[in-house]
């Protein structure tokens, strides 16, 4: 389990990490979510020394986090970086050589993560010379070649089309599954509700929501009531106490209801107005909790 | 990991990927060659024996005195006899001759005089104007022979001076040129391996595994041993040239062991001291083109460095100026091995000099470490000296 403990980073005046604290568990994926200038890139460089915190701690299965320890991490920064005239096979196993691994240790991890990713034929060739999709495939193999016990990934899915963005997730399962823990920053909320258990929302440098994502929607506060009616004037919804409208139009009505107030008045007023052709009535969606947690 | 490791891993990287570069490949043989071809070109345009022509003379008497006046001025020379002036002109205008003497009378050049032969030709024909005078006035000629023979005196210096102290000086500039060129060239090797880690952001990736410090020292050791292995390759290059053209006609001082020795040292000393200058100041620049600015002041030091030698060492400074260049570990790296080389300088000299040198090695290397690693992570606009010391701590 990765530990952040209490984390403060002043830069000058601004404020980065204001006692951030959370936890990655193994064999899980967590998203890491947080507005643009939140922290979140700052708390990843926390763990792998690339920012010493003011105060407070990351510890690595209860054991703060050193040099060694780094080793057998995996980092995927937000700025991709390789180099450009290295060759692809000789560069990974480089990568693997810096995290401890014996040469032939290293050669063999690099000849299979370059066969899991489809690269096998351009071990020989120079990085600059590979696709962009390729060249994204390749910084992923860097982050992971130690077979990673924690693999950090800051923004893997900014700028991948969607079939690599399949790619990603499926490892990021892969390696989750195999005892990993998992941390990576998103803006895209739809595929973190998609492959993570867990979430942690930061704003400010502070965490300000965690937990596991399903926990999180069914103790919110409130559903989302979703109806459609035919045939109904506009201005028919009556006021129910405890219901706010979200959006309207075409007649489906989104709208925000308190955990304890009934749905059932709605739609049987939507009944009298008019055909009532779908009702949904959910825990709100992730993007959802994100905006409440983040609002000022 | 031990920290050596992952030093020796960075270091490997740097010496394999040079190594393998065209760039370098192609530049190690040019400088070979033109070592060489410096050393073995002179030997090859060296004028062997002159072409002398007679014009009507006493033949052999004038023959004879051409031969030895020649031979006290250290030329060999073979001489030609034509009957007619306009003959040998034509000779000596297609270059076939390289003076014609009209006995007794003219010397004809075909532009400048070959100052050697000059001297000889000229003494010749005043020989044999003196032998006619003395001839004229009845002198018996054995008698005037006898008083026209060479004097016979000795030669000293105050100071010892060795008898090829010429081609030694000469030796010492070389030895300063290629330290100047091989310590601004890996320099600037090392100035760019950390540009083009910042600027294609390698070096996050880079940092998440290894140490800054560790990261700086690997590639200066690497760099420096490639260095080094291009310098013993120039050197070595001039000693066989060296040992392959030594005929004896002209005076070359042999290439010492120690001078060798002394060379490889310097090198690393110099290239220690600068690369790592040039390493943290890289760190501040995020592109190429401000590398060059964040590095003009470091440059503009071993540029001036070098005339500074080149002006007092080389020249004529005053001893204390002179010794100021040989401690100062700004010019230690060209003045010592230039002074070594014409072999003037004291032994204590030179150990303090090599003090002082890794005096300053250590210090730069403290200093160097703090800024890069305050400046190397920092992209975007360059970074100020000052804010990458303060930064430095914000890293593990």
């Amino acid at each position: 389990m990765l530990e952040f403990d209490g984390l403060t980073k002043r830069f000058g005046p601004v404020i980065a990490l204001d006692g951030c604290t959370f936890r990655v568990h193994r064999g899980r994926i967590t998203g890491f979510l947080g507005p643009n200038g939140a922290g979140k890139t700052t708390a990843m460089r926390a763990v792998f020394g690339l920012v010493r915190p003011d105060s407070g701690q990351v510890r690595w299965r209860g054991r703060p986090v050193g040099h060694r320890e780094r080793l057998r991490f995996g980092y995927l920064p937000e700025e991709r970086g390789v180099y450009p005239k290295m060759r692809v096979g000789d560069q990974l196993s480089y990568f693997g050589r810096l995290s401890e691994m014996s040469g032939t240790a290293a050669d063999a991890a690099a000849d299979r993560w370059l066969e899991r990713l489809g690269l096998a034929e351009r071990a020989g060739d120079r990085v600059e010379v590979l696709s962009h999709g390729n060249q994204q495939r390749f910084q992923l193999s860097l982050a992971v070649i130690n077979d990673p016990e924690l693999l950090v990934l800051d923004e893997p899915f900014s700028g991948l089309d969607p079939l690599a963005v399949d790619t990603m997730m499926e490892l990021l399962r892969e390696v989750a599954a195999a005892g990993a823990a998992v941390l990576f920053s998103s803006h895209q909320l739809d595929l973190v509700e998609d492959l993570c258990e867990d979430v942690v929302i930061i704003d400010h440098g502070r965490v300000v929501m965690s937990g596991r994502v399903d926990e999180l929607r069914t103790t919110a506060e409130h559903r989302t009531l979703t109806v459609t009616v035919r045939g109904a004037g506009a201005g028919w919804l009556p006021d129910v106490p405890g219901a706010t409208v979200l959006s309207e139009s075409d007649g489906t009505v989104r709208l925000r209801l308190q955990r304890d107030t009934d749905p059932s008045e709605v739609i049987r007023v939507a009944g009298e107005a008019g055909e009532v052709t779908a009702v949904s009535y959910q825990p709100p969606e992730l993007s959802e909790l994100f905006r409440r947690a983040v609002q000022p | 990991m031990k920290s050596t490791r992952s030093v020796l891993l960075v270091a490997r990287r740097e010496l394999i990927e040079r190594a393998r570069s065209p760039a370098f490949i192609v530049s190690l043989a040019i400088s070979v060659l033109v070592i060489g071809a410096v050393v073995v070109l002179p030997s090859l345009f060296a004028e062997g024996t002159r072409q002398v022509a007679l014009i009507d003379a006493e033949a052999t008497a004038m023959e004879d005195l051409v031969a030895a006046e020649a031979d006290r001025a250290g030329v060999t020379v073979e001489v030609t006899h034509y009957a007619d002036l306009a003959a040998a002109e034509a000779a000596l205008e297609a270059g076939d001759l390289d003076v014609v003497v009209v006995a007794d009378r003219e010397i004809v050049w075909s532009a400048e005089p070959d100052s050697q032969l000059e001297t000889a030709v000229e003494s010749a024909l005043f020989m044999a104007n003196v032998q006619e005078r003395a001839a004229e006035l009845g002198l018996d000629p054995s008698a005037a022979a006898e008083m026209l023979a060479p004097a016979d005196f000795t030669v000293r210096s105050l100071e010892s001076v060795g008898s090829d102290i010429e081609a030694r000086r000469l030796m010492a500039m070389v030895a300063m040129v290629l330290l100047f060129m091989a310590i601004a060239m890996y320099g600037a090797f090392v100035l760019t391996g950390v540009v083009e880690e910042k600027s294609s952001r390698v070096v996050e990736v880079l940092l998440a595994r290894v140490t800054p410090r560790h990261l700086l020292a690997g590639k200066i050791l690497g760099i420096g041993v490639l260095g080094l292995a291009q310098v013993a390759a120039i050197v070595a290059g001039a000693a066989v040239a060296l040992r392959l053209t030594d005929d004896g006609a002209i005076e070359i001082p042999e290439i010492s062991l120690g001078l060798v020795a002394l060379l490889l040292l310097w090198f690393v000393l110099g290239f220690a001291f600068y690369s790592t200058a040039y390493g943290a100041l890289g760190a501040l620049a995020s592109r190429t083109e401000d590398a060059q600015s964040a590095t003009g002041p470091l440059t503009a030091v071993l540029i001036g460095g070098y005339f500074f030698v080149f002006i007092t060492v080389a020249g004529e400074g005053s001893e204390w100026v002179v010794r100021l260049a040989t401690l100062l570990p700004l010019t230690a790296p060209m003045a010592v091995p230039m002074r070594a080389a014409t072999g003037e300088l004291p032994v204590w000299e030179g150990a303090t000099a090599v003090a002082l040198m890794l005096i300053a090695i250590y210090g730069m290397i403290r200093f160097a470490g703090r800024m890069y690693t305050g400046a190397v992570l920092r992209t975007g606009a360059k970074v100020r000296i000052r804010e990458a010391l303060r930064a430095s701590s914000d890293v593990e």
